[in-house]
């Protein structure tokens, strides 16, 4: 039998027996022939698994039952009202509800800066190709021309997209260390990318925009390697983000 | 005659590299997280197709060439647009070139040090060997392509 010990059912102390129990449950805490009650009632939640801090704050839910906390649904089980439902997933999505803050003007500010560059980049790209496709040389003026435009674009925006990331994550709760160090490295990262990009793929603009996109496609969000950078820094273990 | 060949760690980086952006835009792709820049640097993509194609050509068949002659007319690695959507590789008589210099590569971007030889046509213009991707050092391709153009003119 796997360790299933901590179902624990709230009954009112009186109730050693509940009439009208759907088929296979059992009072002694045997619910399909699983003992959910070996733990007893003061043991701490446990999943399946083992593993205690997958649950639920409110309690374990099974198949939308509420199993483990005060004011389960036994009494709804009781008295024929209980209806399966969805497990509370509010919790988990609680970062995604709520987004019309601040920092997700910041965020797209720098989404909007970032786009901004790249765009630049494979459109001066496709012009320059449709220039060499209309039979004008690599050292025609127009391409100079697009290729100097291009220069000037990728390093301001790069760090711009930066610097609006930075206020992004202090408004959505980092400390303000470490939204500035882990974007700077983002943004120098991002950098480091597109001139990876530019060297190994030699066509010219082209191969640094791909670099660049697939870097900042890749990395993590800045905050969290700030935050990595500096609690690993620190004396004591790195704290879980509190603020994502 | 083979002038020069491919770096081999910087072969291998290219292709892996090549290999990390396909396989980065199939994921995006599939991913359903596509968004207007993905959609225009996607008809890039047969570019590096095309270019780590040649590249694997080279090491596995070639021995790693990237810069000969054959009948009089050089073919050599670029640094550029491709001429054409058969190969990645340039080819020029020897007798269209007037000389060759040295110089950083014209990226189109801000990486501006990466080294490389220029080829400058008589018509005008001039070409762009990236030097950087190859295993002899600059200085001595550059005296064989000298060699090879005063032998040809």
């Amino acid at each position: 039998m796997p360790a299933f010990r901590s179902f624990s059912l709230p009954l009112s102390p009186g109730a050693q027996t509940v009439p009208d129990m759907p088929a296979g449950f059992h009072p002694d805490g045997l619910l399909s022939g699983l003992n959910f009650c070996e733990g007893g009632a003061d043991s701490p939640p446990v999943a399946p698994s083992g593993q205690s801090d997958n649950l639920h704050p409110e309690g374990l839910l099974l198949g939308g039952l509420n199993l483990g906390g005060a004011g389960a649904d036994i009494d709804a089980w009781a008295n024929g009202a209980h209806t399966p439902g969805f497990p509370d997933l509010s919790g988990a999505m609680r970062g995604t509800l709520n987004n019309s803050g601040p920092e997700d003007r910041a965020r797209g500010i720098g989404e909007a800066l970032e786009g901004t560059k790249l765009a630049a980049e494979g459109t001066h790209g496709l012009g320059a190709l449709t220039v060499l496709g209309a039979g004008a040389g690599r050292a025609a003026p127009i391409i100079e021309g697009l290729e100097g435009v291009n220069r000037g674009f990728v390093i301001p925006l790069t760090i711009g997209k930066g610097i609006a990331d930075t206020f992004s994550d202090v408004h959505g709760g980092a400390p303000l260390g470490e939204a500035i160090v882990g974007n700077g490295l983002r943004s120098g990262l991002v950098l480091g990318g597109a001139a990876l990009g530019q060297a190994i793929i030699p066509v010219p603009i082209v191969g640094g925009a791909i670099g660049g996109y697939v870097a900042d496609q890749y990395l993590p969000r800045g905050s969290m390697m700030g935050h990595g950078i500096i609690q690993g820094m620190i004396d004591y273990p790195p704290q879980p983000l509190d603020y994502l | 005659m083979v002038l020069a060949r491919f770096s081999f760690p910087w072969a291998l980086i290219s292709l892996a590299g090549i290999f990390f952006v396909l396989y980065a835009f199939g994921k995006i792709y599939f991913s359903h997280a596509t968004d207007i820049v993905f959609w225009i640097l996607v008809p890039f993509l047969p570019f590096l197709i095309l270019y780590g194609w040649d590249i694997f050509r080279a090491l596995v068949f070639h021995g790693g060439r990237a810069v000969w002659i054959v009948d009089g007319i050089l073919i050599f690695l670029p640094y550029g647009w491709p001429k054409s959507l058969n190969t990645f590789f340039y080819s020029i008589p020897l007798n269209a070139l007037d000389r060759f210099s040295t110089g950083s590569m014209e990226t189109g971007s801000f990486v501006t040090w990466l080294p490389g030889i220029r080829l400058h046509l008589k018509s005008g213009g001039y070409l762009q060997i990236p030097s950087y991707l190859l295993e002899e050092p600059r200085d001595v391709i550059l005296a064989r392509l000298n060699q090879a153009l005063a032998e040809n003119r």
